[in-house]
């Protein structure tokens, strides 16, 4: 299940929010658990830098698309900042995996052999 | 939130993230310390996450530059004799440069000091001779009655050019003045009425006329302190009783540096038949100053032609207009340009030797910058970074060239003052800060852009400075020849034969305060 190194692949600019939100999609989580998730789902080919994480989480929460709350983690005596998708995020991520598909769509018709 | 909450509780995100982190990797069967170690690493660095978080948050920007900027400040403060040498340069450069454009504004662009100045023209002599172009001169006493008596497109007025230093005491103080001698009309041409009392009157103006004075404002306050209108009271002139009929207000300028003014008195004989006046008119409401100067041809005709000089060519006198500004500034426009270009050029090498110091100083900072680039540091706020340390520097020599620019502004004034009265208007106001502080950010441009493209450039060895010393050399030769040849002038003045021995001779100037001679 490890990726070797060389086969990790980098985000495609601008990818990383829809990830985010739809990662958020199953119920709120932490930063930490976000990065997890991201790169045990992509079968650890995607690697989530927490240079690019952070403020990708932050940008969301300025546009409205999560909020945030402080609680504690389940059976950790810690507090965690939790991140939980808003209505008008759940449009936004329709939105995104739309234009996400018709650019894998546009993508593929260019790359399929002839 | 505040910006300390906030960043509290992005630290503490982090924070959290990592623990997170070194607790999963415990329980992989990591010790606590290798655990700790390797979250770490998997992190990355948190202070770039931090700082890519807070440009998120938007009104980063203006912090980074004030954060910035409070840096440039601070490496300036340890670097003493570096910033002083780099900020005197700049100060120098730019203060003269806004001197000099403080005499620019008056020369070419500030209206005149009076109402309507559009109306009001400058009427010079012009001799012309064929085959040798014109001369210009100022008006007889003869050419100005012909030009008052037949004006009727425009008023005329008459004036001496510039002022001369007489004696005059009111009651138990007396000061050596300047005084200025006009025409009646003069005054009201310029459409200044005085404050107190009124002008001079045509009685007044012809020969053998009463006395009559009148008085600047500041001079009115320094014969007679407040006390208000003094118009009827008397003073000595050279020792001789005039009765004062006016006072003009605070602020008026006549265009010499004068204290008082009394009648011209001019005539076409005797003291008043003089050749050195000095005629300006108001046009009429709605006259365009190409018809006035139409009239003014017609006017020329009428003048008698004079014998052909010593050289043996006729010399045809003409009435010459000009608008009042260009007139009274024709002969000093040109040094003005001159010397401006000669500023300017010493304001550009400015800029580029502190440039050069910038960059030579830049190579000391090369393993900071580099270290900073690797921590993460993107190549344009580096490159922002250096240029804000020249910027920074130029700004210091921009605000010390505030009190440069008043000391080279008064030293030019008293040079020239006798000479040419306009130069007193010429003040640094806020055109003359607003051109300096454009002076300022150019020449910090100039400097800064070489050594922060350096700063970042990816071949290290990059910029030939061959370039940047022949850049300089070919500025400086024009300004050394020009200087040159200026001192070689001076030089063979200096050294002129006098015609006279001045060995062991002294001159000495007596002021024979209230006493007639």
């Amino acid at each position: 299940m490890e990726n070797p190194e060389n086969e990790r692949v980098e985000l495609l600019q601008g990818t990383l929010d829809m990830l985010v939100l739809q990662t958020l999609l199953f119920g709120r989580c932490h930063g930490h658990a976000i990065a997890k998730n991201i790169q045990r789902t992509s079968d650890e080919a995607l690697l989530v830098e927490h240079g690019s994480l952070y403020p990708a989480l932050h940008r969301l929460e300025r546009q409205g698309w999560v909020t945030t709350k402080w609680d504690k983690a389940p059976g950790k005596n810690r507090e965690v900042k939790y991140y939980l998708l808003t209505p008008s995020g759940k449009k936004q991520l329709v939105a995104q995996q739309n234009r996400w598909a018709q650019l894998v769509a546009a993508i593929g018709k260019v790359m399929r052999p002839v | 939130m505040t910006r300390k909450e906030r960043e509290e509780e992005l630290a503490r995100e982090l924070r959290a993230h990592m623990e997170m982190e070194a607790e999963e990797l415990r329980e992989k069967g990591l010790t606590a310390e290798a655990a700790q170690h390797a979250a770490r690493r998997a992190f990355g660095s948190p202070a770039l996450a931090m700082e890519r978080t807070r440009e998120m948050w938007g009104w980063n920007r203006l912090e980074s530059f004030v954060r910035n900027l409070r840096y440039a400040l601070r490496r300036a403060r340890k670097a003493p004799g570096f910033t002083a040498t780099v900020a005197l340069v700049i100060a120098l450069a730019v203060g003269v440069t806004a001197a000099i454009l403080a005499f620019i504004d008056v020369a070419f662009f500030k209206p005149l000091p009076y109402p309507e100045p559009e109306r009001l023209a400058y009427i010079a002599m012009s001799f012309e001779a064929a085959g040798r172009g014109a001369s210009d001169r100022v008006l007889t006493g003869a050419q100005w009655e012909t030009l008052r008596d037949n004006a009727s497109l425009f008023e005329p007025a008459v004036y001496s050019s510039g002022a001369a230093g007489v004696n005059c005491a009111a009651g138990d103080r007396a000061f050596f003045v300047n005084q200025q001698r006009v025409g009646a009309s003069f005054f009201q041409v310029l459409g200044v009425p005085p404050a107190f009392g009124r002008s001079f009157t045509k009685d007044e103006d012809s020969e053998n006329g009463p006395r009559a004075v009148m008085l600047s404002d500041a001079l009115r306050r320094r014969l007679f302190g407040d006390s208000g209108d003094v118009s009827g009271r008397k003073l000595l002139l050279r020792g001789e009783p005039y009765s004062i009929v006016g006072v003009m207000p605070a602020g008026f300028r006549s265009g010499a540096n004068a204290d008082l003014w009394t009648p011209l008195k001019a005539s076409t004989r005797g003291e008043g038949a003089g050749s050195n006046y000095q005629a300006l008119a108001r046009l009429k409401p709605g006259v365009a100053l190409a018809a006035a100067a139409g009239e003014l041809d017609n006017i020329s005709k009428t003048l008698p032609v004079p014998e052909a000089g010593r050289d043996g060519i006729v010399r045809v006198p003409r009435f010459k207009m000009q608008p009042l500004l260009e007139g009274r500034t024709s002969d000093l426009r040109k040094p003005l340009l001159v010397l401006l270009g000669a500023v300017g050029m010493v304001l550009l090498i400015g800029a580029v030797n502190v440039g050069g110091l910038v960059l030579a100083r830049q190579s000391g900072r090369a393993a900071e910058l580099a270290t900073r680039m690797a921590l993460g540091a993107s190549r344009g706020q580096v490159f922002r970074d250096v240029l804000l340390d020249s910027m920074v520097l130029v700004a210091i020599g921009g605000v010390l060239a505030v009190p440069f620019a008043f000391g080279a502004l008064a030293g030019l004034q008293t040079l020239n003052a006798r000479m040419i009265g306009l130069v007193e208007s010429a003040v640094i106001d806020s055109r003359a800060l607003a051109v300096g502080l454009a002076c300022t950010l150019t020449a910090g441009l100039i400097a800064g852009i070489l050594p922060a493209w350096q700063s970042v450039a990816r071949k290290r060895r990059a910029f030939p400075l061959g370039l940047l010393v022949a850049g300089q050399v070919a500025l400086v030769v024009p300004l050394l020849v020009g200087a040159g040849l200026m001192g070689r002038t001076f030089l063979a003045l200096w050294t002129l034969e006098a015609g006279f021995d001045p060995e062991n001779l002294v001159i000495a100037r007596i002021s024979f305060a209230g006493c007639a001679i």
